[in-house]
């Protein structure tokens, strides 16, 4: 296993409760290895451990890398905690992200719940730095409440590309987006399936009922993309963590076509 | 000019159905629109109508003393609003209250149960729609319950 590569603190900002954006960049300075959406790093907070942390910033900043990571355990917490100058270790580009080339000239429907979205930033910059390449573009984000969704600044920008349909668990009556679950305004979209993706990440049991939204709205299986965000150590397909069915998590996915997975996707314990 | 049978027709709940079935439930609707603040249904009025929504947003809420209403459940073009025209006592158990200008069907309940009374097999056709729909719903609310997104324990204090 390579040894990680030192890193320091750009910027810290916190994004909602417990959950920060970090960026990174390489102690020694220069330039960074450049990494596909839906990639993740191995972020090492010294005295800590070592976890997988998606990219969550567009592929085309130069020089640093960022990072959204949700405080959960000791390893996140300790990484969450990190300031300006701080330093930690990094491992990365890992794994397999979203099919950016099965994306261009199609309607891409991209789903996310909670932290799901961070991952999928990556993907939507690209979109919005390039909205004619695709046929149409949609964004359907859920999340518990108002204040705990992500990025409400930045998605101003992306409405001119994409439109944006925000849905939480519960609101007040001033929040003006959907009141339910992200899958409603989904089941009610207009989009052609014939030529439409679907790309999603979020906690599994919402992206099971996305995958049956999708189904009853004619997407065929081959045209849904997961992300599976299942724990794993090494990253690199030899210590076994994250063997799921035949797949390894961190060097088959964590991007899979659901039609690949569909056998296991359903199976319990898993 | 476009009819209320048109409408009805290329609603979802609708799609597929055989179309004098359609044809029948249309002659029990005519279009309505209401004005964004105004509401379609009130609780425990009486549930004569229920409403396909072709356009616009309508927010399902309850209220509550001293509070202001909670909304539930959002619903837009091509969901429908109300059952409590189909289940005594026909009283509406939720506000519904437009979100934006909203254009829809009225459907008048009382005409359609009589004519689902009439007809067995347009009852069961339609029921078997409207069952669809609910358990939809019931498998929405279980998930809005379930806190699936992991969020921070409310009040909890934000990261050092
Ligand atoms: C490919 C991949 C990309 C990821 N990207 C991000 C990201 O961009 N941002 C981010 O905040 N997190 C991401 N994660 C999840 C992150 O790696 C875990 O939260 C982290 O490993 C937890 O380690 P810990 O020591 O802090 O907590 P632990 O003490 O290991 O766990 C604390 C709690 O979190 C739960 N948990 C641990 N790992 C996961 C997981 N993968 N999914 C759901 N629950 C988990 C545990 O069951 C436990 O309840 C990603 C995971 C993978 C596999």
């Amino acid at each position: 296993m390579n040894p990680p590569a030192i890193f320091t603190v750009l910027d810290r900002r916190e994004e909602i409760p417990h959950t920060v954006t970090l960026r990174i960049q390489p102690a020694q300075g220069g330039t960074v290895t450049p990494f596909a959406p839906g990639q993740f790093n191995m972020l090492y907070g010294f005295g800590s451990g070592e976890v997988p942390i998606s990219f969550s910033g567009a592929t085309a900043e130069q020089g640093y890398y960022s990072h959204t990571l949700r405080a959960v355990g000791k390893s996140t917490e300790a990484l969450a905690r990190l300031q300006p100058g701080d330093q930690l270790g990094v491992r990365g580009p890992f794994g397999r992200g979203w099919p950016m080339d099965q994306l261009a000239g199609r309607h891409v429907l991209i789903i996310a719940g909670g932290l799901g979205l961070a991952p999928l930033q990556p993907l939507i910059e690209a979109i919005v730095a390039k909205p004619a390449d695709y046929l149409g573009a949609q964004l359907f984000y859920g999340g518990r409440r108002p204040e705990e969704l992500l990025y409400l600044a930045r998605m101003a920008a992306w409405r001119d590309a994409l439109n944006v349909e925000l849905t939480v668990d519960m609101a007040s009556r001033d929040w003006s987006g959907h009141v339910g679950v992200v899958t409603g305004p989904l089941a009610s979209a207009k989009f052609p399936a014939s030529n439409t993706v679907a790309v999603v990440c979020g906690p599994e049991i919402m992206m099971r009922f996305a995958v049956r939204t999708l189904q009853q709205r004619g997407l065929d299986d081959a045209s849904i993309y997961l992300s599976m965000e299942r724990n794993m150590h090494c990253a690199l397909g030899h210590c076994g963590r994250c063997q799921w069915g035949p797949n390894f998590v961190c060097k088959d996915g964590p991007v899979f076509r659901y039609s690949d997975i569909a056998p296991w996707f359903h199976v319990r314990e898993l | 000019m476009k009819t209320v049978a048109d409408y009805v027709r290329e609603h979802a709940l609708f799609d597929g159905m055989d179309p004098a079935q359609v044809e029948f439930i249309a002659g029990c609707g005519r279009l309505r629109r209401f004005h964004e603040g105004e509401y379609l249904t009130r609780e425990n009025d009486a549930a004569d109508h229920f409403y396909l929504v072709l356009e616009g947003r309508v927010v399902i809420e309850t209220h509550r003393i001293n509070q202001p209403p909670a909304p539930l459940l959002t619903l837009c073009a091509n969901d429908i609003v109300g059952w409590s025209w189909l289940i005594p006592p026909y009283r509406y158990q939720f506000d519904s209250r437009a979100l934006t200008a909203v254009r829809t069907v009225e459907l008048n309940g009382q005409c359609i149960r009589g004519k689902c009374e009439s007809d067995n097999c347009l009852g069961y056709a339609l029921l078997k729609r409207l069952t669809s729909v609910m358990v939809d719903r019931i498998h929405g609310a279980r998930m809005q319950l379930l806190d699936v997104y992991g969020a921070a324990t409310p009040g909890a204090d934000p990261l050092p």
